[in-house]
């Protein structure tokens, strides 16, 4: 293999190897391979430095939630400390006191638990999306919800995504087919509002500047609340094919029924798949067309993807992906598709 | 979303005692410090991650003391290395006075160092958060971990193809993040 640029170097397994050395063997080639190579030196180098840094960096993220907490152990401790003989010290003049104090005290354990597993806090990590200029973008969530991007918008998701609850925030349009669990409910924050669902799939338009919200529920149940100062209040609470439109200066939401045609057609309008694993495409179509694909074939799911796709019809893709496969599809009933 | 304070907003409020200031600082500074902590050293993780607890720990003591109005990220960088490596020559107890002189650079070159280790840290930093899940999680198996790609393939029940073909894209993206600008890795 010919290595001419330092991302030949970065994709190389054996250079990897010789970098962070985990492998003898490679770090004695690459060695030689240095000495034989002069003018191969400054990319070789400028890969090393990337490799290293980016170890580096990745230990100092695993390290970081671990030093925070040690830290904040480190505060807690000296400031009971000093806490401690304060009361110790009034204790000591009056006896009344006394019994004042080690209430307070025991209070005071008890409103500072002293050591509360903080780790989990910031284990995981923020992660920006956003959808390009002409390219809607869609998005698999580690909790098995599915989200699709429409063109300009940009979503957050919180870095506490999946602990107490699963939150993110949302500028411009979106659609989201959220994966059920109850214990944590799905929230997206738009402006001053946020949408809250379990198990649902609905639809946001997010205009921050004109500060509007228009959700549409497909199924499942999603509720809306506003801020209003440092509470929410509920604004509306939708049920399935309903939507409503809101706007800071308006009081009343209207609730109105919407046309599933409608709704399915933009979700149909662009679907992209690159490089995309067939499992992954298999239950993308599924939410875009409301449909079941099950393979007789196990090993289909492994396969890789590329195809772009405007208003098509499921038929259409449907032969396209099967092609791709080279298998055969066929309509067990309305909504439930066989790939074999 | 969190309002981010600016360094010289943090800083004046952890000098009058704020312990929240104080830990947002840690943070916001704890992976740069880290990584450079081991770059000067030329490892020794370990003794780096004691150096950055220790050495807040000092700072946060002496916060009446410090001067206000400083440049946070300059200051708490050369303060830093100064501290490890004042330590790292106690603990291998090397005898040299003379070696020290190396670190008694003007201000001014301290500064352009500290604004370009951050600059380009940041990058890095930032590009690693636009990397999807997926992506994240072999970068990590693969760079972290050492797993080698028949490895990760084999835990994530996956291909080889298929595992190369994320950790690609997903260095493709670090690569172009970072980029922009050319610069110099000042390894």
């Amino acid at each position: 293999m010919e290595f001419t640029s330092s991302d030949d170097f970065i994709n190389n397994e054996s250079f990897v190897n010789y970098c962070l050395e985990i492998n003898q063997q490679d770090v004695d080639f690459w060695k030689d391979y240095a000495i034989k190579n002069p003018d191969k030196l400054t990319v070789m180098q400028e890969a090393e430095g990337l490799i290293k840094d980016l170890h580096l960096l990745l230990l100092a993220e695993q390290l970081k939630p671990g030093a925070v907490t040690a830290l904040k152990n480190h505060l807690r401790k000296n400031r009971k400390k000093r806490t401690l003989s304060l009361w110790k010290y009034v204790a000591a003049t009056a006896a009344v006191l006394f019994v004042f104090a080690s209430i307070t005290f025991l209070y005071y354990q008890v409103q500072n638990p002293p050591s509360r597993p903080e780790l989990a806090r910031f284990a995981t990590h923020e992660y920006r999306y956003e959808a390009g200029a002409t390219e809607r973008k869609a998005i698999n969530l580690w909790d098995g919800s599915f989200v699709i991007l429409e063109k300009g918008a940009k979503l957050v998701i919180d870095s506490t995504f999946g602990q107490l609850d699963r939150k993110m925030y949302l500028s411009g349009t979106a659609y989201f087919k959220v994966a059920k669990d109850k214990l944590h409910p799905f929230k997206v924050y738009t402006g001053k509002y946020v949408t809250t669902a379990v198990g649902t799939a609905f639809k946001l338009e997010a205009n921050n500047t004109l500060k509007k919200l228009k959700v549409e529920l497909e199924e499942g149940k999603v509720t809306v609340e506003k801020k209003n100062g440092n509470s929410w209040s509920l604004i509306a609470t939708l049920n399935p094919k309903e939507r409503i439109s809101l706007e800071d200066n308006q009081h009343l939401p209207t609730h109105q029924k919407f046309s599933d045609k409608d709704f399915s057609r933009w979700k149909i309008q662009e679907v992209i798949f690159q490089d995309a694993p067939m499992k992954e495409v298999l239950l993308q179509l599924e939410i875009y067309y409301n449909v079941k694909i099950t393979t007789e074939d196990g090993a289909v799911a492994k396969e890789t993807f590329n195809g772009k796709f405007r208003q098509d019809s499921l038929q259409s893709v449907m032969e396209m992906v099967c092609f791709s496969l080279n298998k055969q599809f066929k309509f067990i009933d309305s909504n439930h598709i066989i790939i074999y | 979303m969190n309002i981010s304070h600016t360094d010289a907003e943090l800083w004046r409020s952890f000098c009058a005692g704020n312990e929240q200031s104080f830990v947002d600082l840690y943070e916001r500074y704890y992976n740069t410090f880290f990584v450079w902590g081991c770059k000067w050293l030329g490892g020794e993780h370990d003794f780096v991650k004691d150096q950055l607890h220790d050495f807040f720990i000092y700072i946060w003591e002496r916060r009446d003391k410090l001067a206000l109005d400083v440049n946070v990220k300059a200051y708490l960088l050369t303060s830093f290395r100064r501290q490890l490596v004042y330590q790292w020559k106690k603990y291998k107890k090397i005898e040299s006075t003379s070696e020290f002189a190396d670190f008694a650079e003007t201000d001014d070159s301290e500064l352009l160092q500290a604004e370009l280790i951050t600059e380009q840290f940041s990058k890095l930093e930032k590009a690693l958060t636009l990397l999807s899940p997926a992506q994240r999680e072999v970068v990590e198996l693969r760079f972290l971990q050492n797993k080698s790609l028949q490895e990760i393939a084999h835990l994530k029940n996956t291909t080889i193809r298929t595992t190369y073909n994320l950790l690609h894209r997903g260095m493709t993206k670090l690569r172009s993040e970072i980029n922009e600008k050319k610069f110099l890795w000042l390894w």
